[in-house]
């Protein structure tokens, strides 16, 4: 271990996991501290494992970023293509969001969101339209991405 | 694996997910071997978390009902982690507690 920020440092904030915990247990349900924790180590190292499965799924489709089609043949590669259907619901959920959010904005660059599945540009880990609210505004890094007008 | 309630946070199909994406981009961003990933793919993965969050809670519950108890404690999970194939990526973070004895055949204090 070299670097000072091991991945078992960046964990999900603590009121975040409680909520997504309490949700999945019944009302009268407790949860003692060394679970929740076990939660907390659990979660970061699952997003690191779906990456990296992802990423191979990705470099065997010959491409080098991460796309929607490789992160769901992942979930079938680990054994977990039960959350598929949700996730599916999940992407047109998404796409709506983002088109509304766009239309909001009414750019004149009026990009169609069956782009965004083609967009193979050198783009560091981007998260374009999340909902604010569930974001971590703390880092601002910047993004070089040739096609969003970066507007604050 | 159990099959989740439509109830749940982490089952509301809204588009947004309750995970910070800047946290999950932070952790994908530590794996040097990953170039670049789009930003649906970021949230995918994010929704993802939440279900398989849901998916270890419950599994970990349902030991905690065997023991008739209504906390769910560590050793709960542990025993989900051993009992689960999906789970054996989580072997060596959640491995079952065990207790520590001196050994027998060596030399005693």
């Amino acid at each position: 271990m070299s670097d000072t920020t091991t991945i078992e440092d960046l964990d999900f904030p603590k009121a975040v996991l409680t909520r997504v915990i309490k949700s999945s247990l019944p009302e009268n349900i407790s949860i003692q501290k060394e679970a929740r924790h076990g939660v907390a180590k659990a979660s970061t190292v699952f997003v690191s494992y779906l990456a990296a499965t992802a990423n191979d799924c990705a470099r065997e489709s010959g491409h080098k970023t991460i796309m929607t089609q490789d992160v769901l043949k992942a979930l079938e590669a680990i054994g977990l293509g039960d959350f598929i259907d949700r996730l599916k619901a999940d992407l047109d959920a998404f796409a709506i969001k983002t088109k509304e959010k766009k239309k909001v904005k009414s750019t004149d660059e009026d990009e169609d969101i069956e782009d965004v599945e083609d967009e193979e540009e050198d783009i560091s880990v981007v998260m374009d339209v999340a909902d604010t609210s569930a974001m971590d505004v703390d880092d601002t890094e910047s993004i070089d991405t040739a096609k969003r007008p970066r507007t604050e | 694996m159990a099959a989740s309630e439509a109830n749940t946070v982490a089952a509301a199909a809204t588009g947004t997910s309750n995970l910070p994406a800047a946290r999950v981009r932070r952790i994908i961003k530590e794996d040097k071997d990953i170039f670049a990933c789009g930003s649906e793919s970021l949230f995918l993965i994010s929704r993802a978390t939440e279900y398989f969050i849901d998916s270890l809670v419950r599994e970990s519950y349902e030991f905690s009902r065997l023991d008739k108890r209504k906390t769910v404690q560590y050793k709960d999970m542990a025993k989900a982690v051993q009992s689960i194939e999906q789970y054996d990526f989580l072997s060596d973070i959640i491995p079952p507690t065990v207790s520590v004895r001196k050994p027998a055949t060596t030399e005693t204090q």
